[in-house]
């Protein structure tokens, strides 16, 4: 997969589209939507992403309002021509990594698992010729 | 010092001239090994959806390391000193909102474009209509940018003083003959190298350009002792400005003694432009397409981190550039050379270069950065011209004049059309507009994506009321106020640095809109919806367990 390299010789037609559009039955979707399964999968999700989101765009407002209207304490010199500012700016760097990190670490641990099984549920067992 | 001195100029020129040609001749390389490999749709659009994470975060890189981002940062940074810095963070940490919010959700339920999951539950026509405006709307603005910036700094890069000709061409002319070749390789590349090529040529361009940005901070660095404190106690006093070059206020929410009101509306406008740059990037239709051409939604997630990664680094690379030309270059000689700072990291290459190994090795280092730069340009615009064409395609030819019935070779022409119109209208408005100033045309895209894009994108996701008269009200509520705001601000009028300073109608006091337009995007989409009765809760159902476990997911083709 990581090798962008088809196969097919030169002058053999065009590839085809992709059969991506559904085999599978909307009613499938829908009973799938209240499937406790999925229900708690969705929960997974969003006690994670939603929460992290407000935490991560609030410490970000902080950051830009502190250099706005925090100017005493964003030129506090903590060492050398260290100041808060430029340790405040290196936070965010901090955070953003960190936060990318632990999300990354949530999905394979909490979400990818049970994403896959009930995909490969609705795309094997309902509405036939899933791929 | 300065860029253009007669001897060190005429050999920089020409190593550099010999790079831009190789660095051409290899993507147009690519393009051509490309459209051999372009047959599909989904090849066109998305690349055969077959690259893996670490290249499509070498491209998501490449998308966002601009010129105007290598360039402009480093400048800012160079002649402004904290500020550049601050402005970096809010990109980098935009890229969270795309990795929590949108990358995966994005990759599972739609096919080719925003307007794929913007229409998922609505109504197709209009939906994908205004879709197609607002994606063509914002990447030509950010295309405008891109394309003003690299004209003058292909005069710069190639050392053509004002008044001076090099093969018949003073720097005026040099600027638009630049602005023309950037325009007919953005869409040449585009046209015959769909996707596939687009993203091949940001590879390369991400390596050349993180490897020039990486050798020229270990070189500054080195001439320091790897001694970064000492590197800004210098930049501080070479600055002129002491302590205050290391905080915030030389450039955004600028205090003015006596004029309370006007600082308070500086402040605000820094918080403004904050909020565009946080929200701005998860909403530009060259990012969001991205993330369709890797096999499913694990590889966006893992081509989003590459991506951070990768433009974490960079942004700190950036600061030790910005310092390094600060102290090295000094600011007259920066300002000198271009008043906005934009040739800092060219003009530090020189100079370091120059103290390392003599004038030969200054030549030669600022060719490499000048190169890396071109890439830079290159790459970006080309991203921009996918983006608009896949649309123009996708959302606007086939599925509302077409019904959704053209097939997939009939798409893939009409995107080859659509991407020769918007090269060259792009190439038009870029001459036209010139003289307007770079770091204003990215910041009004960036909120324009946040206050069109972002909301929209969001409560289709997550929202089971949205409906069509909401989406429709979020995404021209969001354009025009955005638009609106900016018309009516200090950039248009009413200042000495405005388009158009005789006239006064700025009744807006901040230059950044989207602290207020964002606002009216999401007020706008919520009271559309609810004043419409349309709604589908089973539609969205499906998209909801579509976008979550990846079930009906487009896939790579099968080779």
């Amino acid at each position: 997969m990581s090798e962008n390299r088809p196969t097919n010789g030169s002058g053999s037609p065009p590839a085809p589209e992709p059969q991506g559009d559904e085999p599978i039955a909307d009613s499938a979707y829908i009973a799938m939507h209240s499937d406790p399964r999925f229900v708690s999968l969705k929960k997974r999700l969003y006690t994670f992403i939603f929460p992290m989101s407000v935490a991560f765009l609030a410490w970000y407002v902080l950051y830009v309002f502190m250099s706005g209207f925090g100017r005493d304490i964003m030129s506090t010199v903590l060492f050398g021509n260290v100041n808060v500012a430029l340790v405040f700016g290196l936070l965010q760097f901090v955070s953003t990594f960190g936060i990318a990190i632990l999300y990354t670490r949530y999905a394979r641990k909490s979400l990818d698992k049970d994403a896959v099984e009930l995909r490969d549920e609705l795309q094997n067992g309902h509405g036939g010729g899933g791929r | 010092m300065i860029l253009a001195q007669e001897a060190v100029s005429e050999s920089s020129r020409f190593v550099t001239i010999a790079l831009f040609v190789l660095m051409v001749a290899a993507t147009l390389g690519i393009t051509v090994w490309a459209s051999r490999n372009t047959r599909s749709a989904t090849d066109f659009h998305s690349g055969g959806r077959s690259f893996s994470p670490m290249q499509n975060g070498l491209a998501i890189g490449s998308d966002y390391m601009s010129a105007a981002s290598f360039l402009g940062i480093a400048g800012t940074i160079a002649l402004f000193g904290y500020d550049g810095f601050l402005y970096s963070i809010g990109f980098l940490v935009a890229w969270l909102v795309a990795l929590l919010l949108v990358a995966e959700l994005l990759r599972n339920s739609g096919r080719y474009t925003m307007g794929d999951v913007l229409s998922y539950r609505m109504n197709q026509r209009p939906v994908r209509t205004a879709a197609a405006v607002s994606t063509v709307v914002v990447s030509i603005f950010y295309l405008l940018a891109q394309m003003v910036g690299a004209g003058a700094l292909i005069a710069l890069l190639l050392g053509i003083q004002p008044g001076e000709t090099f093969l018949g061409m003073d720097a005026d002319t040099a600027k638009i003959v630049g602005i023309v070749v950037i325009g007919l390789l953005m869409t040449v590349y585009v046209a015959f190298g769909g996707m596939k090529g687009t993203t091949w040529v940001q590879i390369v361009k991400a390596v050349i350009l993180l490897g020039g940005a990486a050798l020229l901070t270990l070189l500054t660095l080195a001439l320091y002792g790897f001694n970064f404190g000492a590197l800004m106690e210098d930049a501080a006093r070479a600055s002129g400005e002491g302590k205050a070059f290391l905080e915030p206020g030389l450039m955004y929410g600028v205090e003015v003694a006596g004029d309370p009101l006007q600082t308070l509306w500086n402040k605000l406008d820094l918080i403004s432009l904050g909020m565009a740059l946080v929200l701005g990037t998860a909403g530009l239709p060259h990012i969001l397409i991205r993330f369709y051409t890797v096999p499913d939604s694990q590889s966006a997630r893992k081509s989003v981190n590459w991506g951070i990664g990768l433009i974490g680094v960079f942004y700190l690379l950036t600061l030790v550039l910005g310092f390094g030309a600060a102290a090295l270059v000094g600011h007259e000689a920066i300002s000198n050379q271009d008043a906005a700072g934009n040739t800092a990291a060219p003009q530090l290459a020189q100079t370091v270069g120059t103290n390392i190994g003599g004038e030969m090795v200054g030549a030669v280092l600022l060719a490499v950065i000048a190169s890396a730069a071109f890439a830079a340009i290159l790459s970006t615009v080309a991203g921009l011209v996918i983006a608009s064409s896949s649309s123009l395609a996708h959302d606007f030819y086939n599925s509302v004049l077409r019904r959704g019935k053209a097939t997939g070779a009939e798409e893939v022409r009409f995107a080859k059309i659509a991407a020769f119109g918007v090269g060259i209208s792009a190439i038009v408005l870029a001459v036209f507009a010139q003289n307007l100033n770079v770091a204003f045309l990215v910041s009004l895209a960036f909120a324009m994506a946040a206050s069109a894009n972002l909301p929209t994108l969001l409560l289709s996701l997550f929202w089971n009321r949205f409906n069509t008269a909401g989406a429709l009200a979020g995404i021209y509520g969001g354009l025009i106020s955005a638009v609106g705001l900016v018309f009516f601000s200090p950039v248009v009028s009413g200042s000495e640095t405005a388009l158009f300073p005789e006239a006064d109608f700025a009744w807006f006091p901040l230059p950044n809109p989207a602290l207020v337009s964002v606002p009216i995007s999401l007020l706008c989409a919520v009271v559309g919806t609810c004043m419409s009765k349309e709604r589908d809760f089973d539609k969205f159902a499906m998209l909801q367990v579509r976008a979550l476990t990846g079930a009906g997911a487009e896939k790579a083709p099968d080779h």
